[in-house]
């Protein structure tokens, strides 16, 4: 399996403005400084060697899109979050409009962080296509439908031209999309969120995002842990610290990081990725949480290792 | 949770790992610690030298206590944290939630002096 993140922002895509390019810039130079390159591929290589990840790139700013690859089959989506707009570019480059397409698309929930790309989306627009749309909120087809009304947008929901089919899921009870075997789980969050736990050749990856676990309840802890139990890659929401998210943020809906590294650990996971990053962290701030989320994980390290990562928009996972 | 009383404050001192196997006593045992010292007009340091190795769902505990605490006129501080507990604070921000301080006998400072002499005289000055 392979997992294509192209959006991982949370609440409200943002973009890096011309201070933050200024800033890279001015830290590559300083890097620089002194230095010259033969040919184009040493400055590559200085990029990719001296340049924190950082300083040369970033997170990108797009909201909550993961594409989940299983051989040849149908598309799977998780959301339809802002990062929905590039996917749907890729696919209009390598199928052109005249090759109808299959897209299975789970949905965490509705809020509109996770539905605003569906209107960008050029394959809904295409007759012939088929937009398979599962979740577990009966008001899905509702937000689908009222964020393309006026006087929010000009092209109404039933201008869309692809067959759109949406599908109700029941938690606990495994569905088959395709030779992909589809596992749900109702997640605390305003109005509920749903995760997946996508199971192919014997791999499994987990799709947790708008999940705010309290660990109030070790009931309700558990029935996580085995949610996540000994999944190759699990991808969860870790928004928040964890002081802020259990006072200032509490029941804002979303997780910390290192209770993401705790239910996994718990749980067996191989890689823990953090995802759903909050707005108001720029790329230094969240490449600090990831370097402190990866000590964290070797302090309560107990046996099991524990590949931490942070997603970005364009980074594939190969499971 | 060992419990030293010094004039107005109390000195817990917490032993072992913090996890989910044993948060819920941790929880537990600080809450009416708490109780009781608001009760009592007195002031908690949570002496955590002797925990190596806390999770979220102890750092959950300690939030619920500082959470408590700010009902009353009760303060906590918590000192003599180990490396990796430091670490852990940091990490998690709760650096920012708690006033915190390298040795107990430091944390003491900050109260009164008939705290500070009851400290001494037990040798722990």
């Amino acid at each position: 399996m392979k997992v294509h993140f192209w959006g991982t922002r949370g609440s409200l895509p943002v973009s890096l403005n011309g201070d933050g390019v200024r800033r890279k810039i001015f830290q590559a130079l300083q890097k620089a400084n002194g230095k010259s390159f033969t040919d184009d591929a040493a400055i590559d290589n200085f990029m990719d060697t001296e340049l924190a990840f950082h300083q040369r790139g970033g997170f990108g700013g797009s909201s909550s899109c993961v594409e989940i690859k299983a051989s040849d089959q149908d598309y799977i989506i998780c959301d339809m979050g802002s990062g929905l707009r590039e996917l749907g570019q890729q696919i209009m480059q390598e199928h052109g409009p005249g090759k109808p397409q299959v897209y299975n698309i789970f949905m965490s929930h509705p809020h509109w962080d996770h539905i605003m790309g569906l209107p960008f989306f050029p394959p809904a627009y295409i007759p012939g296509n088929k937009l398979r749309i599962h979740g577990g909120h009966d008001t899905l087809e509702k937000a689908l439908r009222k964020q393309q009304e006026d006087p929010c947008f000009p092209v109404h929901f039933d201008f869309l031209g692809a067959d759109i089919e949406l599908i109700k899921l029941s938690p606990g009870e495994p569905f088959q999309c395709g030779d992909v075997t589809v596992h749900t789980i109702v997640q605390p969050h305003h109005g509920d969120s749903y995760g997946y736990r996508f199971e192919h050749d014997n791999k499994a990856v987990v799709y947790s995002t708008d999940a705010e676990h309290k660990l109030e309840s070790e009931t309700e802890t558990a029935e996580f842990v085995e949610f996540f139990k000994a999944a190759d890659l699990v991808i969860f929401d870790a928004m928040y610290t964890m002081a802020d998210m259990i006072s200032v943020k509490e029941d804002w809906g979303h997780s910390s990081n290192i209770i993401g590294v705790d239910l996994c650990h718990r749980a067996g996971v191989k890689h823990y990725c953090m995802f759903h990053h909050e707005p108001v962290f720029g790329d230094k701030a969240l490449a600090d949480i990831l370097t402190e989320t990866i000590r964290y994980e070797e302090i309560i390290r107990d046996g099991h290792e524990l590949k931490v990562s942070s997603a970005y928009d364009g980074l594939e996972i190969v499971i | 949770m060992d419990a030293q009383d010094y004039s107005e404050v109390i000195i817990l001192a917490p032993t072992g790992r913090v996890d989910h196997t044993s948060a819920e006593v941790f929880q537990t045992e600080l809450l009416e610690h708490v109780t009781k010292c608001a009760a009592a007009d007195k002031h908690i340091i949570l002496d955590l030298s002797g925990i190596d190795y806390m999770s979220s769902v102890g750092l959950r505990a300690l939030m619920i206590a500082s959470k408590e605490s700010k009902k009353t006129d009760l303060t906590i501080v918590v000192s003599a944290l180990q490396p990796d507990m430091k670490e852990i604070f940091e990490i998690s921000r709760f650096h920012f939630v708690f006033k915190t301080f390298e040795t107990t006998a430091e944390a003491i400072k900050g109260f009164s002096d008939a705290a500070v002499a009851a400290y001494a005289a037990a040798g722990e000055g």
